[in-house]
């Protein structure tokens, strides 16, 4: 499979803190890219980074596609979901289309109902409920058809029933070849849902490899992240 | 950028608490031209000077050179606008589908203009307004001074607003740019003559754009206007305006978002 994204060396610090140490990642193109870590790690850092919300201090990031004069569409919901909450669910949705430059009603429409937020489209997005609030920040983000999705800790806040669509959400995805690459401290179902990992641990990778490896280990990704991480 | 100015008008139109400003300013040209037609005399004493609105003239002026009522509401509008962007974390939403933060600076920076200008100008439509509905004589605000004033008015606001899009920028936070932007809105003419009173004690060569840069910080509207006045203006504005541009999209290119 075709790398989607290389990231070679990238290093981050924030005042004299090391967050990321030259770390190195390949996702690859319609994978869906775990990626573990305790609090700390470097996690969200190292999505900023991806995502352009940082500037590296030092490395390299290339999108394979960019190669073929096509700049891959990424989204991302990073850290707390964003969104105006002076504007309703619906208006938020057009704001973000009008930024893209695009306006396609039916597309609000589709994206709504994916969501399950047809019933809340007219409620000020500040009077939503975590879940919802999630769910807005998720549909923000593939609004605009990208090539690579990007969540960071998207259960929080979901119920069960939320955690159950947003993997469906995520099989959809990967069925229609995008990319996900997705950060969460559940490890059981972050197993389910991807087809490549990467584990790090004080802003270093420390190891990147792919479901076949768990299910050749015979165990679980869970006793797996706490041997490489040399955990109890 | 077209595509920036498009989502954030979009966003400032839908906002409920930016038409009530508009209201608000309004209802104060209205109220103003109303007691000239009942020839009312109020006064209204803010920070020290008396302001008396007892002719079209004076109500006309107080747009213009009202700074420290209409330019809080400058500030506040502007800061409301443009601070929602880092208090709800939507900046890391732009930088996401790769608008450079250097368009993102430059927009943010026209549209605080442009609601500056727009205050300043919904405000006189209602004083005219009110004129041309007969509650005032119109013709005594009909000169080419007051169109040279209206000229300058409206670059005076035109800066405010530059400047308080440079204050959240710069602090990326809604409280503390709040509290700079109306204390900048309150001491300004302090500060500015302070400034020009530096620069003349030390006889700087830089005195002629130093004076230029602070000149529609200090401009007084009540002399005789001339072209030459709305030239200078101008150029006094596209000055500050190219050192805010320069300035603070440098310092916002290389600071990381609070995000």
């Amino acid at each position: 499979m075709d790398n989607m994204v290389v990231l070679k060396n990238i290093s981050k610090s924030y005042k004299k803190n090391v967050i990321l140490n030259h770390i190195n990642v390949n996702i690859k193109k319609g994978s869906i890219y775990g990626l573990i870590g305790e609090n700390g790690a470097g996690k969200t850092t190292l999505i900023k980074v991806l995502t352009g919300i940082l500037s590296p201090d030092g490395g390299t990031i290339n999108f394979v596609e960019e190669k073929r004069n096509h700049l891959p569409r990424i989204s991302a919901v990073v850290d707390e979901p964003a969104f105006f909450n002076s504007l309703t669910v619906e208006q938020n949705l057009i704001e973000h289309c009008k930024l893209l430059g695009i306006l396609e009603k039916e597309k609000i429409a589709a994206i709504v109902l994916t969501l399950g937020l047809e019933k809340h489209k007219d409620k000020l997005a500040k009077n939503l409920s975590l879940g919802l609030k999630q769910r807005l920040a998720i549909a923000l983000a593939l609004i605009g058809e990208p090539d690579l999705v990007v969540l960071d800790e998207p259960l929080n806040g979901l119920d069960p029933e939320g955690i159950m669509d947003l993997r469906n959400l995520i099989f959809k995805l990967h069925k229609e070849k995008i990319t996900v690459l997705v950060s969460s401290h559940i490890l059981s179902e972050l197993e389910q849902i991807a087809t490549d990992f990467g584990i790090l641990k004080d802003g270093r990778m420390i190891k990147e490899f792919s479901k076949a490896e768990i299910i050749d280990s015979g165990i679980k990704l869970e006793d797996y992240y706490l041997k490489i991480k040399g955990g109890k | 950028m077209l595509t920036l100015l498009n989502c954030d008008f979009y966003r400032f139109k839908k906002n409920r608490s930016f038409r009530s400003l508009y209201i608000l300013i309004s209802l104060l040209g209205l109220v103003l031209v109303l007691l000239l037609k009942n020839d009312i005399k109020l006064g209204i004493s803010i920070i020290g000077s008396l302001t008396l609105f007892t002719s079209p003239q004076e109500v006309f002026m107080a747009g213009l050179d009202f700074r420290k009522g209409l330019g809080m509401i400058v500030a506040i509008m502007v800061t409301l606008f443009i601070s929602e962007e880092f208090s709800c974390k939507t900046m890391k939403l732009k930088l996401i589908v790769k608008k450079s933060k250097y368009k993102i600076y430059f927009s943010k920076l026209i549209e605080a203009i442009s609601i500056a200008i727009s205050i300043v100008l919904v405000y006189e439509i209602v004083v005219i307004i009110g004129g041309l509905l007969g509650f005032y004589n119109i013709e005594e605000l009909v000169n080419i001074g007051n169109i040279g004033r209206l000229i300058i008015g409206i670059l005076i606001y035109a800066s405010i607003g530059a400047i308080i899009c440079f204050i959240n920028m710069f602090f990326q936070n809604m409280f503390t740019s709040i509290i700079v932007s109306l204390a900048y809105i309150i001491l300004n003419d302090t500060f500015s003559s302070i400034i020009k009173i530096i620069f003349t004690r030390v006889n700087m060569e830089s005195l002629g754009i130093m004076k230029l840069l602070l000149n529609t910080q200090t401009n007084n509207l009540y002399f005789e206007i001339k072209v030459i006045n709305c030239f200078q203006s101008f150029l006094s504005f596209l000055l500050l305006t190219s050192v805010i541009v320069i300035v603070g999209g440098k310092i916002f290119e290389s600071t990381d978002i609070n995000s």
